[in-house]
């Protein structure tokens, strides 16, 4: 009784309208879930369905008879509010249709395709800023709006072919490339592209050096000779040059909209620089497409480039952020997405057969290996090259090729098959025991040792988890009395500890930065990966010497043949054992034709069309 | 009463100094790099490029002046910029919170229907009612959230097609005018209806899933209090007096089952608020769970540490409302506070 006291009786009856309001609350909220769901909720999923993919032909047909390009966001609001009475499903196609006007009202109408293309990835990247951003979302984007000097098309990343330039020259001494650009090339705002905007572009990327600086160098300058000709001078005579110059780093932006727009080149670019936050939220380049909404977590925009002069595949594309594979694969399947960027081996797998899904599976040019340091301070057994080379003949390659399903296979090189410079496949290390334990007592040790093997505990690549492989990797090992000690870290702290050089033994991965073989250079004695696996300057001359001559020999074959030799050494004596270069899944519709994979931009959508 | 809020409010200053700072101080106690975390195997080794990287972050500077440049940023209402989104962490949090709150307020909306469940529950005590809601809320509360929301996404999106997965809202489809953030109460407002489906239907699913994790506990609260204070003397005597029993319950029960109820709403909520990681990521919904996510895995210091004072302030403003609504509801708290 004596709880009752304090409590009035208001109290209560406030207490009962709580309850009541919550239970109104409630039944509204009830009615809100079963309203929509009913009716016309199912319509609208269906054609949301097929909004994505049908809206893009009905889009083209709506597009003639609608208003022009001017009206883009004003159409798309309108035919929204105007829709109000009608049910959610016209709605909803009717702001798509409005949408696509954008792109369709203004470029001309490619008779047959067109539509809009909606490809799901994982956004690595919210910038797009080709002088800061160094990740493969903002590459892919980057390589749709901005144009290169040169590029590569379709899969054959071995042979550069013209964009922005229609032909080159090197200077005698190997140090000076001049570009003759192509007439009649124009910004998305109207302005002619000339060889100011190369240099202003470049000496951009150089200046305010950002994640993607690095790949100017060794260019010491760029110089327009002409409104059509630009120059560029080298550091040392390099050959990977053409290939570099493909990176969409190397995109071209219009610099008189971005000087308009706080941009600079000047020395101190790093810190005078304004323009990241007008760069991020559109393109100001000469690509098929440009940006044209930017949400940061969840889409980004393309719209063809009314001033692109080739044929452009679709009106409009739209990158959404899919962070979840199983999602990627399910939306792909139902016909939501037009591509799956990110799916692996399980979800190919689950997809084999599936109506409508194509699935394309290659060889990506990642290499997954393992660092035996070299240097006896960090691990006195694997200083020893016996050693090294017991684990090479002790590991089952086959077995990691089978983990990476579809295209997989043992890499013979460090260098990647499919880049020139690798090593033919029939080459590789053989999986032979018997003599990975005849090398092991030739080191010194017969009966084994034990080790730390570190990984990176949260890192899947091309679908094939890093704590897999390390278990897998410890098994073998302990065929040749090897104990590994599994030192799983996540992948900022094993970042740390990998770049130090102090990991006796780990995982690792390397994908190209650019698609030649000098980007694997770093693997020899006394540059940045080498070192890691404590293996210096002057830790293997004759390697070294191979490499300082392939680095600088311009004639191809004597290029690529010393990039081989050097490879063979490197699998009798390096500090590696490449174990897996993995297979690259890309799902797509079945009514898309053209896809091919690059291991930089992964798909040019472009050279793609929907039937 | 007054008097009370006025302390409360002046305490949040002292309170956020020292959450930034533990925020701080944890963030940085990882043995990962910062630079190392950020730069690609191109620029790592270059100098130059490490140098310019540092300096505009602020990173070449030592970590107390960098909490002090932070703080004194802070106390003017900057938050810095973001690392990994190159905007600032405001904007950021600004598209996200609204997010969150849209989904974790429809969450929770939901999940009240766990009172009068685990009321009705205590009341049909040991009978089929009873066990059938009980078994539900074990099943609610025990259930992981992503495998939940994978069985959903397959039975709801997969096979029947009734709910789109993926965004707020569909491919194509604008955001409606930005008002509250909350994009069914905005397209509402602005009479979009096209935005109004396509948004209730993206929302639905989520808000499903993660209510089934609270009202799991909401139910179970409620039953066990509500069995509580069935047994009292006082209810006893309500029943002697000859009131009928929805009488007993409305007037005499439920004010005593509210203030613990409400207390695990309120706690649920703050929970939703700042624990929807899972199914943010499984439903790619752009709220402040991935946000946290992706700021804590990729080191963005600006950005970790504008969630956690976010979060922080979440559940202080929560606590807050709740000891203000324990006043409204529990007269002998009011008389103490006041």
């Amino acid at each position: 009784m004596a709880k009752f006291k304090g409590a009035g009786r208001g109290k209560y009856s406030l207490a009962l309208v709580l309850l009541m309001f919550s239970a109104l609350v409630l039944s509204a909220c009830g009615d809100n879930t079963a309203t929509p769901a009913t009716a016309p909720t199912t319509a609208t999923a269906t054609t949301a369905a097929a909004a994505t993919s049908a809206a893009a032909t009905t889009a083209a047909s709506a597009t003639t008879a609608a208003t022009t390009a001017a009206a883009t966001s004003a159409a798309a609001t309108t035919a929204a509010t105007a829709a109000t009475s009608a049910a959610a499903t016209t709605a909803a196609s009717a702001t798509t249709a409005a949408t696509s006007t954008t792109a369709a009202a203004s470029g001309t109408a490619a008779a047959g395709k067109g539509g809009t293309l909606v490809v799901g990835t994982v956004f690595s990247s919210k910038g797009l800023d080709p002088a800061r951003e160094y990740t493969q979302t903002a590459f892919t984007v980057m390589h749709s709006v901005y144009q290169t000097l040169v590029t590569y098309a379709g899969s054959d990343v071995t042979k550069v072919v013209p964009d922005l330039a229609e032909s080159w020259t090197l200077s005698p001494d190997g140090k000076t490339y001049t570009f003759k650009l192509k007439s009649g090339v124009k910004f998305v705002s109207g302005n002619p592209v000339t060889s100011a905007d190369v240099v202003f572009s470049y000496n951009r990327l150089k200046n305010i050096k950002g994640q993607p600086a690095f790949v100017t160098d060794n260019m010491t300058s760029f110089t327009a000779v002409d409104p059509q000709t630009v120059a560029i001078a080298l550091k040392d005579v390099s050959p990977d040059t053409l290939s570099l110059l493909t990176t969409p780093s190397f995109g071209v932006i219009d610099s008189v909209t971005a000087k308009a727009n706080g941009a600079t080149d000047a020395a101190d670019a790093d810190k005078n620089d304004k323009s990241e936050n007008f760069m991020n939220n559109q393109s100001i380049g000469s690509g098929p497409y440009k940006v044209t909404g930017f949400k940061p977590e969840a889409e980004i925009d393309l719209a063809k480039n009314p001033n692109y002069s080739g044929t452009v595949s679709y009106d409009s594309i739209i990158i959404k952020n899919t962070p979840d594979v199983n999602i990627q694969k399910t939306s792909l399947q139902k016909g939501d997405l037009d591509f799956a960027l990110d799916i692996g081996p399980e979800q190919a797998a689950g997809l084999q057969g599936a109506a409508g899904v194509t699935i394309q599976q290659s060889t990506s040019l990642v290499i997954l290996w393992l660092l035996m340091n070299a240097d006896p301070s960090v691990s006195v057994p694997t200083s020893k090259n016996e050693v090294r080379q017991a684990i090479r003949y002790a590991i089952n390659y086959k077995d990691y090729v089978e983990l990476g399903g579809g295209s997989s296979l043992q890499p013979p090189s460090m260098i990647p098959v499919g880049l020139a410079g690798a090593l033919d496949k029939s080459t590789a290390v053989p999986t032979d025991l018997a003599k990975a334990k005849d090398l092991m007592a030739k080191g010194g040790y017969p009966n084994g040792f034990t080790i730390k093997l570190s990984y990176p505990s949260d890192l899947t690549q091309n679908g094939v988890k890093f704590e897999t492989l390390a278990q897998k990797m410890q098994a073998d090992l302990a065929q040749i009395n090897i104990t590994a000690e599994l030192d799983p870290k996540t992948i900022q702290v094993w970042l740390d500890e990998y770049r130090t050089g102090k990991q006796p033994m780990t995982l690792s991965l390397w994908g190209p930065d650019y698609n030649d073989p000098a980007d694997y250079l770093t693997f020899f004695p006394g540059q940045k990966v080498a070192i890691r696996a404590g293996w210096q300057t002057g830790a293997d001359p004759e390697i070294e010497a191979l490499a300082a001559k392939a680095k600088v020999e311009l004639n191809e074959s004597t290029r690529l043949s010393l990039y081989q030799q050097a490879q063979k050494l490197l699998n009798e004596r390096g500090p590696y054992a490449p174990f897996l270069q993995p297979s690259q899944v890309i799902g797509f519709r079945s009514n898309i034709s053209g896809v091919t994979y690059n291991p930089v931009w992964v798909v040019t959508f472009n050279e793609t069309a929907k039937k | 009463m007054t008097q009370y809020l006025i302390r409360r409010l002046l305490l949040l200053p002292f309170m956020l100094v020292g959450i930034s700072l533990i925020a701080f101080i944890l963030s940085h106690s990882v043995p990962a790099d910062p630079v190392n975390a950020a730069l690609g195997e191109g620029a790592i080794g270059k100098p130059d490029l490490v140098r310019a990287y540092k300096e505009h972050w602020g990173l070449d500077k030592s970590l107390p002046e960098q909490y002090l440049v932070y703080l004194w940023n802070l106390s003017h209402g900057d938050l810095g910029n973001s690392i990994i989104s190159r905007r600032s962490v405001a904007e950021d949090l600004g598209d996200a919170i609204p997010a969150t709150f849209e989904l974790a307020t429809t969450a929770i909306l939901i999940s009240l229907l766990g009172v009068p469940l685990g009321i009705w529950a205590a009341i049909r005590h040991r009978k089929v009612a009873d066990g059938f809601i009980r078994f539900f809320s074990l099943v609610g509360s025990s259930v992981p959230v992503f495998w939940l929301a994978y069985i959903a996404i397959f039975l709801f999106y997969t096979n029947l097609s009734i709910f789109p997965v993926g965004d707020r809202l569909d491919t194509g489809v604008r955001p409606p005018t930005h008002i509250t953030g909350f994009y069914t109460l905005d397209s509402l407002f602005t009479g979009n209806w096209s935005a109004l489906g396509s948004s209730l239907r993206h929302l639905i699913l989520p808000a499903l899933v993660l209510s089934l994790t609270t009202i799991g506990t909401i139910i179970r609260v409620s039953r066990t209090i509500t069995l509580d204070v069935l047994h009292q003397d006082y209810l006893r005597t309500a029943r002697s007096k000859g009131l009928k029993e929805l009488v007993i319950i409305a007037r005499h029960a439920l004010p005593n089952i509210l203030v613990p109820v409400v207390t695990v709403i309120s706690l649920s909520y703050g929970s939703l608020l700042s624990g929807t990681v899972l199914i943010e990521t499984i439903f790619s919904w752009p709220g402040l769970g991935r946000y946290a996510f992706q700021s804590a895995t990729k080191l963005d210091f600006p950005g970790i540490m504008g969630v956690s004072i976010v979060i922080a302030l979440i559940y202080i403003t929560i606590n807050l409302i709740v000891d203000l609504l324990y006043a409204v509801l529990d007269p002998r708290i009011r008389t103490k506070a006041a």
